[in-house]
């Protein structure tokens, strides 16, 4: 069932996401995005270059935990032709291999602007230690 | 770190970010980027694999999935991961952009299914008020068949 821009309102939270970011997982990410910097593969390489072993890319946990996903646990769907606007990324820290990822939504701002409605949803991940990982603010333009 | 201090002390703004070239392989990346079993994602459209008989089904079936999302446009975030590698590429240490990086951008066109994409990037601010030392580069993806996909800055800390 489609989720529509009179449906959500700010401040609505969202189903919260947990995954594992397996080593499997973090493999195909690299393979499937061609990524072969050896910041992500090599842990000795890492650590000659200041990190304390292998990481995963930052870009990762917004993968995972998009919000196709999060209206998906919701039990609803975009509606077709939403259009992906706009996206503000922080990447405060990164996730390894092994961190368990919990990501937690909510609808942050809904607008209209030159007869399209926008709607603003912000998305923080975590890693088992409750430590911020990753700040994403998506903005979308829905159809209805 | 040294290395990222002395490369901070060396760069200009202005200086082009070495450009990272891409074909957007659609189906495969969504299909492995680790959406498993049971996984719709009905943004773009969705099928069952029973209801398919194209090669992707048989791609998917072999690697444990009983779902698969086709899309007609390379998702948002796909690219973006590619401005990503194209800053990691040219840092010494990716320190700074694991740590406190920001991206912010805007998806202005479609990039369609294996369409060459070019990341491109120049610094156009270098702040240097301590306790912070940062970079502000422009970054960009031009499309094989004309015109920008994305448009926005990257910050990267120091």
């Amino acid at each position: 069932m489609e989720l529509t821009y009179d449906d959500v309102e700010v401040g609505q939270e969202l189903p919260i996401l947990t995954y594992e970011l397996t080593p499997e997982r973090v493999h195909w990410y690299l393979e499937e995005a061609e990524e072969t910097n050896p910041f992500y593969s090599d842990a000795e390489f890492a650590k000659r270059r200041g990190l304390d072993g292998l990481v995963a890319p930052p870009m990762i946990a917004c993968m995972y935990a998009a919000p196709p996903e999060i209206l998906a646990a919701l039990g609803r769907q975009f509606p077709a032709h939403t259009i992906h606007a706009s996206a503000e990324y922080t990447f405060v820290r990164p996730a390894r291999p092994g961190d368990i990822i919990t990501s937690k939504a909510r609808i942050r701002d809904k607008y209209l602007k030159k007869g399209r409605k926008y709607i603003v949803m912000e998305i923080k991940s975590f890693n088992q230690n409750d430590e911020l990982i990753l700040m994403n603010i998506h903005t979308s333009v829905w159809p209805k | 770190m040294e290395i990222s201090k002395d490369f901070f002390e060396k760069v200009n703004i202005g200086q082009e970010i070495p450009p990272l070239t891409k074909r957007a392989v659609v189906k495969e990346l969504f299909m492995t980027w680790g959406r498993g079993k049971g996984e719709l994602h009905p943004v773009f459209g969705d099928s069952h694999l029973e209801e398919l008989d194209t090669q992707a089904a048989a791609q998917a079936k072999a690697k444990g999935m009983d779902a698969i999302h086709f899309t007609e446009i390379l998702p948002g975030t796909h690219a973006l991961e590619f401005i990503s590698q194209m800053i990691t590429n040219w840092l010494p240490s990716p320190e700074g952009w694991l740590f406190g990086g920001q991206l912010n951008a805007k998806l202005v066109r479609p990039i369609t299914p294996d369409e060459l994409i070019t990341c491109r990037g120049r610094v156009i601010h270098k702040v240097e008020k301590e306790p912070q030392r940062y970079l502000v580069c422009e970054v960009w993806i031009e499309k094989e068949t004309g015109g920008n996909a994305v448009i926005g800055e990257a910050t990267i800390q120091f």
